[in-house]
């Protein structure tokens, strides 16, 4: 009996504090309400019978590296009882990632989160979102100048200026700082803007460090064997390349056995960074692909997206509209520390 | 049968005395009628059949337009059922399993599998938009990636997780939005579990656009279309994009869609259309071909245009034929009747005779009976004239001034020498003598008349030339009542005296007048014989061949008055003949018809 007592006391106490807890977030999201009374159609829907709805749009489907975030964002969803869905074109086609974010907006989800293929011809269904009453935010790689809520991802710059700053020290301690090296860059999109980032970033850390001669900017449209192919088509066609700069992953995602042309270029003597710390590319790198890899932290983008725009959805202010998910370095001293971390995609 | 007699009769009546009293507006109008009406029939049953063949070939192609649709849609969804036998696959069995489980770090590798495999099999079919498994659990992985379905909403799998295990048919549903705000209808198949569980279904969404496609470019006339509604008699496919969605009996009227059958069936509908219906078993939707039946009727009056416009310029054709033709035909006619009236006022003329048909034979008869009337009035203008002459010579004879002088000389002569009884006798003799001459005008007088007329003459020229000669009269006694033309024996006896008996030298002379009845040869016979100083032969002879020839009676104008007076009278059998008396004189043979008095 004197157990109880306790124990309903306890209950009390923790209930008081509770309150105590939230009552400044509380207060907080009066006022975010307030502001999207602006934006009411959202809050017109019947009711909250249904469960909130987040759905993410990644680039595509096929990119394994959204995999992880998927992921921790279900996880994420499970656990805060929304719905989660995760929705977008099988591969990069901006213009079917326009249609499926309209798609969304006509079932009146509750939050969307993209990952912008073209800034350009995304920024504009934003904005129709979130005249719908929706709230928007971007995952991975950002719509600037956009009405969305938040980004969540890399700082893509600072990623691409850590790719410079580790060619350079590679380069720099091969002695070659003075030579000009031809280098080649993969990419994903062309108008992905994160991606530009990274490549602005990485032009930036060297300039002035080391003498590269930049004669190819090679894109893959983030697939998998189309960055293969093309990598191993250009090393065909130029084998005089010196340095490569991948500013994503792709063309490691499958086989290395794929690659048997830039293994003889890497064998040769070939300098490159990448971006992603995949296991996949991880594998690659011990088989010395990569001199220096630059890692995102997918399955932090997938869970804080989540966890921000069901904050978002329920009136709580988001604290800060760039969200920053860190960077990951390797290199040749932890590629098996961190290979061993990672799990294997296992997709195929 | 009697009204329409009346009718025809009060017709005939009333156009017939006004315009076809000729032969040739008869002929046209014959010609017409009996072309005319035939190919008025003609028009009239074929309109009939080809409007009935038309309804029927507009029937049967809408027939096989919808059975064209049917088998197109069929093929479709066959196409797809085939594709759901893979929706037992292990993966998506595996996918659903983890789903349902929460297992959200085990099932991403078969997500990832799924969203490729689902993305592949979209491309195997033109317009499907969406293939997708939906769990239990209202987890939805298709082409698009992973969503979540409201399945109280959702017909199709209501309708699948309802059904047992052995009624595992494919279901449709729709038409219905999709989540990417596209109009689609939705074939799919249940996936159930090792226990036979329902797990979930697999699923295509398959744009609206196939309906377009199989159905848009279908024409049934100029207006007509095909149309589909599902089984609430909701239109789901309409060439006009508005009026998909609303109810079937908005478009056709209430009464026009019930009582659908389930095979092929056709109606008339509001507006004179034509509706076509065949029910799509798989979906039980409904393909409705509509056509317009006053594009028929258009149609129709576009042939009947045609068909009046070629009976019209036939009947011009045949008219002008006709008129041809009756031109043709009538115009000898014409010309004869016109030939006919020139002849009826002048004999002289001869119709034109340009055919050799019978037309042409009648006016060649015509002009045959023209010139043979033309040769009997000549014939007969000659013979009156002769006849005229004749009598006016008769007549001359029958008052010569000297016979009357010498007569009148004579009666003074017995005054003088008192011989009273021959002067009274002789003036009874004359006066009887011209009564019988006159007779009234008469042509014919009896034998006895005759008879007593010459016998008065011959009185009269004895008294004159005293007892040179003598006479005597042997008539048969039945001949006397007998008729003959008159004055014909007096011009005989007076030759017989002043070439014969008068010119002998001595007395004796002898005149004798005989009548008989030659009853074989039914003729009457009288003869002049005198026993003068007769004639040569060969004088006989061509008084015989005068006598015979008609146009010589200038010479020896006696006998020849007297002979052409019996020839025009009784025929040419009929005269004078003169032959030598035996022992000198001539006798004058006279034959003459018997006349009986009383058929006079």
């Amino acid at each position: 009996m004197k157990g109880r007592r306790i124990f309903n006391w306890a209950f009390l106490l923790l209930c008081l504090l509770g309150c105590l807890f939230l009552f400044p977030l509380n207060y907080a999201s009066e006022t975010v309400i307030a502001k999207n009374n602006l934006n009411p159609v959202s809050s017109s829907f019947p009711s909250r019978t249904r469960p909130i709805t987040i759905a993410i749009v990644p680039k595509s489907l096929d990119n394994p590296v959204f995999v992880d975030a998927k992921e921790t964002a279900e996880l994420a969803a499970r656990k805060l009882k929304v719905n989660l869905e995760w929705v977008g074109p099988f591969k990069v086609d901006p213009d079917t990632q326009v249609k499926i974010i309209e798609g969304l907006i006509w079932r009146k989800v509750d939050g969307i989160a993209i990952s912008t293929s073209d800034p350009e011809k995304i920024r504009k269904v934003i904005t129709k979102a979130v005249a719908a009453g929706i709230k928007v935010a971007t995952i991975d790689a950002d719509c600037p100048d956009s009405e969305r809520l938040f980004y969540c991802g890399t700082d893509n710059y600072k990623a691409g200026w850590a790719c410079g700053e580790s060619m350079v020290k590679i380069i720099t301690e091969k002695g070659l700082a003075k030579k000009s090296l031809r280098t080649a860059i993969l990419t994903g999109g062309i108008e992905a803007h994160n991606l530009n980032e990274r490549i602005r970033g990485f032009k930036e850390a060297v300039a002035g460090k080391i003498n590269l001669n930049y004669v190819a900017l090679l894109a893959c449209d983030d697939d998998t064997s189309t960055g293969a192919k093309v990598v191993e088509s250009y090393i065909k066609q130029h084998p005089e390349t010196e340095v490569f700069y991948f500013s994503g992953g792709w063309a490691f995602f499958g086989p290395t056995e794929s690659l048997p042309l830039y293994q003889e270029w890497c064998n040769r003597g070939g300098i490159a960074v990448s971006m992603d710390t995949f296991h996949p590319v991880l594998i690659a790198a011990n088989k010395g692909f990569f001199q220096a890899l630059v890692g995102q932290d997918f399955r932090k983008m997938g869970e804080l997206t989540v966890n921000y725009l069901v904050a978002a959805v329920k009136g709580h202010r988001i604290p800060e509209e760039y969200i920053d998910t860190g960077l990951e370095l390797a290199n040749q001293s932890n590629f098996d520390q961190l290979l061993k971390e990672k799990k294997p995609w296992e997709m195929k | 049968m009697k009204v329409v007699n009346t009718i025809f009769s009060r017709l005939f009546n009333i156009i017939n005395p006004i315009k076809f009293r000729s032969l040739r507006s008869k002929f046209i109008l014959s010609f017409v009628i009996l072309s005319t009406i035939p190919l008025i029939m003609l028009a009239f049953f074929s309109y009939r059949v080809y409007l009935d063949i038309l309804q029927s070939n507009i029937q049967s192609y809408t027939s096989e337009v919808i059975d064209r649709v049917d088998r197109n849609l069929d093929i479709y969804i066959s196409d797809l059922v085939r594709i759901l036998e893979l929706r037992n696959d292990y993966y998506n069995v595996q996918f659903i399993k983890l789903s349902l489980a929460g297992d959200i770090e085990g099932n991403r590798k078969f997500t990832f599998r799924l969203w490729e495999n689902l993305n592949n099999i979209r491309h195997y079919k033109t317009e499907l938009r969406d293939v997708t498994i939906t769990t239990l659990g209202g987890v939805t992985v298709g082409c698009y990636g992973t969503t979540h379905t409201d399945l109280s909403q959702n017909e199709l799998f209501q309708t699948l997780a309802n059904r047992t295990i052995n009624d595992d048919k494919t279901a449709i549903w729709g038409p219905h939005p999709d989540w990417l705000g596209g109009q689609v209808f939705s074939v799919g198949s249940a996936i159930h579990g090792d226990y036979d569980n329902f797990l979930g279904m697999m699923c295509f969404d398959v744009d609206m656009e196939l309906l377009n496609r199989i159905c848009g470019n279908i024409k049934l006339g100029k207006t007509g279309y095909i149309m589909l509604v599902d089984d609430e008699n909701r239109i789901i496919y309409h060439p006009k994009p508005e009026l998909i969605g609303r109810s079937l009996g908005v478009l056709l009227g209430e009464s026009s869609i019930t009582d659908w059958k389930q095979g092929f069936t056709t109606r008339i509908g509001p507006g004179n259309q034509m509706i076509s219906v065949k029910t799509f078993a798989p979906a039980n939707w409904r393909i409705i071909g509509l056509s317009n039946r006053f594009e028929l009727a258009t149609e129709m009056q576009k042939i009947t245009g045609l068909s009046l416009m070629i009976i019209l310029i036939t009947i011009i054709v045949l008219i002008l034929m006709a008129f041809y033709f009756a031109n043709l035909l009538t115009k000898p006619l014409q010309e004869l009747q016109k030939s006919m009236c020139r002849a009826s006022e002048d004999l002289y003329t001869n119709v034109a005779v340009n055919t050799n048909d019978e037309i042409g034979h009648l006016g060649e008869s015509f002009n045959q009976m023209l010139a043979r009337i033309r040769q009997l009035i000549e014939q007969s203008v000659q013979e009156q004239k002769k006849l005229r002459r004749t009598e006016m010579k008769a007549l001359q004879e029958q008052i010569k001034p000297h016979f009357i002088y010498n007569t009148l000389d004579l009666i003074i002569g017995l005054l003088e020498t008192n011989k009273n009884e021959d002067v009274i006798n002789t003036v009874e003799a004359l006066g009887t003598f011209f009564r019988t001459s006159l007779s009234h005008g008469q042509e014919l007088i009896t034998i006895r008349e005759e008879t007593e007329h010459v016998r008065n003459y011959l009185y009269i020229q004895r008294i004159r030339h005293g007892d040179k000669y003598d006479y005597s009269l042997e008539i048969v006694e039945k001949l006397l009542n007998k008729k003959t033309i008159k004055l014909i024996l007096q011009p005989i006896v007076e030759n017989a005296i002043y070439h014969g008996v008068r010119e002998l030298e001595t007395p004796g002379g002898l005149i004798m007048i005989k009548g008989v009845l030659r009853e074989e040869e039914k003729k009457v016979c009288f003869q002049v014989i005198d026993n003068g100083v007769g004639m040569e032969p060969s004088k006989i002879a061509e008084i015989n061949r005068c006598l015979r020839e008609s146009g010589t009676e200038q010479r020896y104008f006696g006998l020849s008055n007297v002979n052409e007076r019996i020839r025009l009278a009784f025929g040419p059998e009929y005269g004078l003949e003169l032959s030598a008396t035996p022992g000198g004189g001539v006798t004058v043979t006279v034959l003459l018809p018997v006349i009986e008095r009383e058929k006079l």
